[in-house]
């Protein structure tokens, strides 16, 4: 479970987050839904353990963060937390299939079922430049699928995605939150919060 | 390797700048290095030498009612030998050989006259056996010395003397004897073509000791006479043990013949060659040594700068890494690798240029008046050192790279995207 109490989040003199209460379980998928700049991915990066509230606090597993080290807290994200970026981050001078088997281990032919399983079956040693944005996304979801961790953070994951690969994606995402883990994703469609258990709502400051 | 292909620029302007670093750690030491130790072995064999012979010139201010001796007693040069620093003293009878042969001068008028019988005197040493010098200690360029001889003698010469196609001698002098007397010729033994001698010029006496100026000496198979027989000698050789005794000991030496009666006698040796073979231990080379140790420094200083450059350009690689469940440490020595990858072809270049570079680097140093050659080599020491340097450069900048990407945090790296 991950818990949020009264959560602050400056970039510098912005603020982004005030006092957020929050809280998400297994096997209920979040959907943090709202237009650009009004705080997701800070969100999301507080719920991935990327980042740390300024004020409140953060439990996972009954943890709070604030009173983490940042070893240990880089501990528990290596072990707990699995995340896709809103932009996705590929490392640019190797395949998409090396992508996910060299970037976190993946076995060779787990990764190549998900890659073709999302439609990439046919840009499995394409070089990210030679790869669309929305292909891009899909390798950045399957690596984090692949990586198995108890939380799945995806920063909006379908965008760029045509709604038949969105199915695939979420099909995907849903079976992490059905076998028990947690499930938080961010979209800017309110009709992507359709695979969500829960929605939260944020509006720009 | 993906990534130093990816990166190709950067990666060459590392292995660029740490290979002129490592070339010049390698190099300019080793050549130091090499002088040192070549001007050393060198100094060692010529620089501590002396000589007591009879060019003193205070005998001509003194009394005349004082009688200078042209003979050191034999107690005397034991007193040279029991002075601290002082390796071997070799007492040694030099003297005159007159040869008759033809020379040639300019008339008045401008013409060119030959005379045939004109009289031309050297000193004459004895070499080898129990009472000559050495002949362990000479240095021949070419030739050869007498065999079969329990001891021998050897003249000075002078640089033409190779133009004269036929040499007789004719006579010996007993030191202390006029130019004009014959002294007594008995014995006579063969002086076989001992070739061409390495002379100290400024030793002008004798041309046994000293590798510095070659200069030709073709006797041929001329008999000598014999007439070394006296209780002393005029002609002291002394080896120190190191070079900085050299002036005490001089010092020490000529306090020892400074009685009125030894007043013919003075010391010589080459006060320039010692303080510069010193300089360019305790000076010359030390400044090279600096100059590497700073190329060195500032190498690191820009290569690591050149690194954080490179890595500074991709910071959220490591937080792609980081983000997918990499550690700090997966992180290090993921820079380490590839750092390591560079350095250690930066290392092999160097040593190819350090190595083809070294055989260009030659030094002529002025040593008796002779210009010799050293040529550099590499020292293993500036190898292994440099080697050392690359693997440890490589760490170090990782380690930097990391640290500086810690501090600013996952997020910031990831947003650097």
């Amino acid at each position: 479970m991950i818990k949020l109490q009264g959560v602050y989040k400056n970039y510098g003199a912005i603020r982004v987050l005030e006092g957020m209460d929050l809280q998400v379980e297994e096997g209920k998928p979040l959907c943090v839904l709202g237009r650009s700049g009004c705080g997701k991915s800070t969100l999301l990066k507080l719920m991935a353990l990327i980042t740390r509230p300024d004020k409140g606090s953060l439990i996972v597993d009954g943890k709070d963060m604030a009173k983490m080290t940042d070893a240990e807290m880089d501990s528990i994200r290596r072990e707990k937390v699995a995340y896709t970026f809103q932009e996705p981050l590929l490392i640019p001078y190797i395949t998409a299939l090396e992508n996910v088997t060299e970037v976190i281990g993946a076995p060779k032919d787990r990764a190549v079922e998900v890659l073709t399983q999302l439609g990439l079956g046919d840009r499995l040693h394409h070089r990210p430049p030679k790869l669309s944005g929305g292909e891009k996304k899909r390798v950045d979801v399957a690596r984090a699928i692949l990586r198995g961790s108890p939380i799945l953070v995806a920063d909006e994951p379908l965008s760029n995605l045509d709604p038949e690969t969105g199915e695939k994606v979420m099909g995907l995402l849903k079976a992490h939150a059905e076998s028990g883990g947690i499930l938080v994703y961010s979209s800017v469609e309110p009709s992507e919060s359709k695979y969500a258990s829960q929605v939260v709502n944020m509006e720009r400051k | 390797m993906r990534r130093i292909a990816r990166e190709t620029g950067w990666s060459l302007l590392i292995v660029g700048v740490l290979t002129s670093g490592l070339v010049a750690w390698i190099l300019i030491p080793s050549v130091a290095s090499s002088l040192e130790s070549s001007v050393s072995n060198y100094s060692n064999g010529v620089g501590t030498y002396f000589v007591v012979n009879t060019s003193g010139s205070r005998c001509n201010l003194l009394l005349s009612a004082v009688s200078c001796a042209r003979i050191l007693p034999r107690n005397v040069t034991d007193d040279f030998a029991a002075i601290p620093g002082v390796q071997k003293v070799y007492p040694i009878i030099l003297n005159l050989t007159t040869l008759i042969e033809p020379c040639s001068g300019t008339a008045q008028n401008g013409s060119v006259v030959t005379y045939p019988d004109c009289h031309i005197s050297y000193t004459a040493g004895l070499l080898g056996g129990q009472r000559g010098f050495p002949t362990n200690l000479l240095a021949l360029s070419s030739g050869r010395l007498p065999r079969d001889q329990p001891e021998f003698a050897a003249s000075q010469t002078v640089a033409n003397l190779s133009e004269v196609k036929t040499v007789t001698i004719t006579c010996l002098f007993c030191p202390g004897t006029s130019p004009t007397e014959f002294g007594n010729i008995t014995d006579p033994f063969s002086a076989t073509d001992v070739g061409e001698v390495a002379l100290n010029p400024i030793f002008v006496n004798v041309f046994i000791l000293w590798n510095s100026t070659f200069m030709l000496h073709k006797l041929g198979p001329t008999l000598y006479r014999q007439t070394w027989e006296s209780n002393g000698s005029n002609y002291v050789i002394v080896k120190v043990d190191s070079l900085a005794d050299v002036p005490r000991v001089v010092n020490a030496t000529e306090q020892l013949i400074r009685a009125p009666q030894y007043g013919l006698f003075g010391v010589m040796y080459d006060q320039a060659l010692s303080q510069s073979l010193q300089s360019l231990t305790t000076q010359t080379a030390p400044l090279y040594q600096l100059i590497g140790i700073v190329s060195l420094i500032a190498v690191v200083g820009v290569s690591v700068l050149v690194s954080h450059l490179i890595a500074g350009r991709r910071d959220w690689e490591a937080g792609v890494y980081l983000t997918q469940g990499w550690t700090w440490r997966d992180v290090y020595i993921l820079y380490s690798i590839y750092f390591l990858v560079l350095s250690l072809a930066a290392f092999a270049i160097a040593v190819v240029v350090s190595t083809f570079a070294s055989h260009y680097f030659t030094a002529t140093y002025d040593v008796y008046g002779t210009f010799t050659t050293f040529t550099a080599t590499v020292d293993p020491f500036y190898l292994v050192t440099g080697l050392a340097f690359a693997i440890a450069l490589a760490f170090f900048a990782s380690y930097t790279i990391v640290r500086r990407q810690r501090r600013m945090g996952l997020d910031s790296i990831v947003r650097a995207y």
